[in-house]
């Protein structure tokens, strides 16, 4: 009995045994993150990314951040934000219309 | 004995990466998202419209990925708008704290605008991702796909209108929810 025990673990090798349970783990990690890489939540998070960068970066060079504020410096800015928004247009460029079955000429279904 | 172990080792290993790399290429495959969309909606054309749909499919899928096209830059310059907005407040900010004045509403601001921003990015991504996956596929054999991924993208686009209504009413509610309040306060 005891010999038979003694015959099982020669063959067993506890190092071996680890060494393939971290591979096993690193492959489990290194295929999820590879998922991620290539998917378009990392193109997502990479477009984010520039955008802070860039505005970072701008703050630092070209903006006044030193002279004292006063009532009137407030309400030009309201009016130079007001002048800013009205080039953006939300309805126009985002129409459901653009992509409805009507205007592509698809059965209603 | 020795080959035994490496063989069943080599098929722990297989059962393993076999359903991560299915989960992987179902993932990056933007076909996945029209079959995907063609299942949760239960869609199945008519012969008629599938005739309808496969003689109009390849002149708009030109007409989609050019309007694909078109939204992403849209989305850009408003996302460079929205961001040098951000600047201009955060300018202000500083200058109001370094005269000791509290702009405190100017960051909470800039926090729900930060917010909206990533929202308006997200949902803009999967639109013109959709509108790109539609106009990849085969006209012929994917009628359903087509008409599919059609619906698909008009439910993202109503999360980029959404998005992109949200921070315009931030910008515009600004000069009661945010500027009035500094305003009293460097008068006072």
């Amino acid at each position: 009995m005891h010999g038979e025990i003694e015959k099982k673990l020669e063959g067993f090798h506890p190092i071996t045994a680890i060494i393939g349970a971290v591979i096993i783990s690193f492959l489990m990690v290194l295929v999820p993150f590879v998922m991620f890489l290539h998917s378009s939540a990392y193109d997502t998070v990479k477009q984010i990314k520039i955008g802070t960068q860039l505005s970072a970066a701008n703050l630092n060079s070209s903006y006044d951040v030193t002279s004292p504020v006063n009532a009137i410096d407030i309400a030009n800015y309201e009016a130079a934000l007001k002048q800013k928004l009205s080039g953006i247009n939300n309805s126009a460029d985002f129409n459901q219309n653009d992509i409805s079955n009507q205007t592509l000429g698809l059965p209603s279904n | 004995m020795k080959i035994q172990r490496i063989v069943l080792f080599a098929l722990a290993i297989l059962a393993i990466l076999f359903p991560l790399e299915v989960s992987a290429q179902s993932v990056t495959a933007p076909e996945n998202i029209l079959s995907q969309a063609v299942n949760d909606q239960q869609l199945s054309l008519s012969v008629d419209s599938k005739a309808v749909v496969v003689a109009k499919c390849v002149p708009l899928q030109a007409q989609l990925s050019h309007l694909s096209s078109r939204t992403a830059a849209t989305i850009h310059l408003d996302l460079d708008t929205y961001g040098s907005t951000i600047n201009d407040l955060q300018a202000f900010e500083l200058r109001l704290a370094r005269q000791g004045v509290d702009g405190s509403e100017i960051d909470l601001l800039i926090g729900k605008m930060r917010g909206a921003m990533d929202n308006l990015t997200v949902a803009g991504s999967a639109y013109t991702g959709t509108l790109n996956a539609i106009a990849g596929i085969d006209c012929v054999n994917q009628p359903e796909q087509f008409m599919a991924g059609i619906v698909l993208a008009r439910a993202q686009l109503s999360q980029v209108q959404k998005s992109a209504k949200q921070i315009e009413e931030l910008l515009t509610n600004a000069p009661t929810s945010t500027f009035s309040q500094i305003v009293k306060r460097l008068s006072a």
